[in-house]
């Protein structure tokens, strides 16, 4: 063959590779609403920025005839390239080739992927879109899940591994996504759960929908197991770019710094008023976090889950942070099993890729009730205590009212070696509440009295002005110090700074051993 | 109208102001100031306009 036919075969065999599983499935995803795998990875990557590989890969499997039913890539497009100018690895599902079911060919790919990213110290983005396993190659579909699990781990901790499920996800498959870092879910055209509903009928006798069983909103209001959604693949898409525009590349990278475009020492009077007189008024923590993160944006993570604690990525003078609050208009801003699960986690995240952490305090204790301590609260508070201390990123905390307790300790306290402790004037960080307080401890003088809800009252009113602020703390140290609100992001922005160079580990051991 | 608090309710030391869902009347009020209330218990019943 001439040289030219060989340049020719190949834009050919190009060309018909690109096609997927042809014009007419192409056209079935879009009906559906949904892009197909490589428009996806355009479309999040940078302009002309892929690099494709395997796009010639071929399954190997002959039996039930699936060695006619071979399609150049298989069910999956792999490669790298760059997202907001760093380079990145990718791999999407294509659902246009046997449903984007998963053979040994695929997983040989996505694990090729896995491994450069990994050596390579760069983020993995994994679009999944597939109906699962290749039931027709048996048993190696299922060492194919595997490798890609086994992979997911070693580069857990190592680099960001982002999932987004743009259309069914199913059985094994959804532990890949579960392994990662975020999972983010598109409305509507996505699911995922371990056994869907025609075999929970069967087993269970419960009728539900796909939408319902494990559909993004259920994932990310009611189990918590994915993080972000977004109405559409465009949608989903930006978001993947903007959460990686805050983060390293690796574990050993510090996260990108832009330059900072709001005035570092940015006073606003209005945080004075956020605070209410008085402490049975709920206010909404996201006006503060608001007023002074830089340009006022917060990408808020797990927005739907357990919202009496919030957390998300912010910057500061250009610095990406991380920010935890109790959210006071919620559960009164109670910690409960799902928020100290939902905090430990983004806290563990942070600290794996030096994201440092800023936490906004306003807590009166852990959620009573049976549910709570039936449900474990003993061991899942455990797991944000844990998650603080073991933080070796800057901590810089502020408390805003209510610190009692236990829940005081936990918020990155000084004694969970908090690197810089705040408080505002109308902090309030005691044991218990005044009203708990006085019942206990002054019950024999109340009861004596001649007018004991009188005494209560007056006890009540002592005890607040003595312990219910920040003064006794700050007189041990507990507290560096108690700050103007109108000051509070020059004050967190000078404590960042001085503690960018901040060194220090964990004692060395084999792991550690969180409470699960 | 749809938003007015018509019901205060206490959780955990916290005031939380219950909004109308509607624009409406109250046709009813199934409590009293003071009650403990549980889960799914009827408070008020509005009648939309």
């Amino acid at each position: 063959m001439a040289d030219e036919d060989k340049i020719q075969t190949l834009i050919e065999k190009t060309a018909e590779a690109e096609l997927g599983g042809g014009q007419d499935r192409i056209d079935v995803q879009h009906k559906k609403g949904k892009w197909t795998a490589r428009e996806r990875i355009h479309q999040l990557m940078d302009q002309d920025s892929f690099e494709e590989i395997d796009k010639f890969v071929l399954h190997q499997s002959t039996d039930f005839g699936m060695d006619k039913k071979r399609f150049s890539g298989d069910g999956v497009v792999t490669g790298y390239g760059r997202i907001n100018g760093r380079l990145a690895y990718i791999f999407a599902q294509d659902f246009t080739i046997l449903g984007g079911s998963l053979s040994l060919a695929v997983s040989e790919k996505i694990c090729k992927v896995m491994d450069l990213a990994r050596k390579n110290g760069a983020p993995l983005v994994c679009l999944n879109d597939s109906g699962g396993a290749r039931i027709q190659e048996g048993v190696s579909s299922l060492a194919g899940y595997g490798n890609i699990f086994m992979r997911n781990v070693l580069s857990s901790g190592v680099i960001p591994q982002i999932s987004a499920i743009m259309g069914p996800c199913a059985g094994g498959a959804v532990y890949s996504p579960a392994l990662t870092d975020f999972i983010f879910m598109v409305e509507k055209s996505s699911y995922m759960f371990i056994t869907g509903p025609q075999v929970i009928k069967s087993v269970t006798h419960e009728e539900v929908t796909p939408e319902k069983l494990g559909g993004a909103l259920t994932h990310n209001a009611t189990s918590g197991v994915a993080h972000f959604s977004g109405k559409d693949d465009q949608t989903v898409l930006a978001m993947i770019r903007e959460l990686l525009s805050f983060l390293p590349q690796n574990y050993q990278e510090k996260p990108p710094c832009v330059e900072p475009t709001d005035d570092a020492d940015r006073i606003d009077m209005e945080l004075r008023e956020v605070v209410p007189e008085s402490p049975r008024q709920p206010y909404n923590i996201r006006r503060i976090i608001d007023s002074v993160v830089d340009n006022h944006h917060f990408f808020e993570v797990q927005a739907r889950h357990a919202l009496n604690i919030i957390v998300g990525f912010a910057r500061l003078n250009g610095h990406t942070v991380g920010v935890v609050a109790n959210q006071p208009s919620f559960l009164a801003g109670c910690l409960d099993i799902s928020a100290s699960i939902k905090g430990a986690r983004f806290v563990r995240f942070c600290d794996c890729f030096n994201i440092p952490l800023i936490t906004f305090c306003d807590v009166p204790g852990f959620l009573p009730g049976t549910a709570q301590e039936f449900g474990g609260i003993i061991k899942h508070g455990a797991k944000l205590i844990y998650a603080y201390c073991e933080a070796v990123v800057p901590k810089i905390t502020v408390i805003t009212r209510k610190a009692y307790g236990g829940a005081y300790i936990v918020m990155s306290s000084k004694h969970l070696w908090g690197d810089i402790n705040y408080a505002y004037p109308t902090a309030e960080i005691a044991v218990m509440g005044p009203e708990g307080a006085v019942n206990i401890v002054f019950k024999k003088e109340i009861s004596a009295a001649d007018d004991p809800a009188k005494k209560e009252a007056e006890m009540i009113e002592e005890y607040r002005n003595i312990f219910a602020s920040p003064y006794l703390a700050a007189e041990r140290g507990y507290i560096d110090e108690i700050i103007l609100p109108e000051q509070t992001r020059p004050k967190l922005i000078r404590a960042l700074e001085s503690l960018k160079n901040k060194q220090d580990s964990m004692p060395k051991k084999k792991h550690d051993n969180l409470p699960l | 109208m749809a938003g007015t608090p018509v019901i205060k309710m206490e959780a955990m030391k916290m005031e939380n102001q219950i909004p109308s869902p509607v624009n409406g009347t109250v046709k009813a009020i199934a409590v009293k100031v003071g009650d403990n209330v549980s889960t799914d218990e009827t408070l008020m019943v509005l009648e939309q306009a």
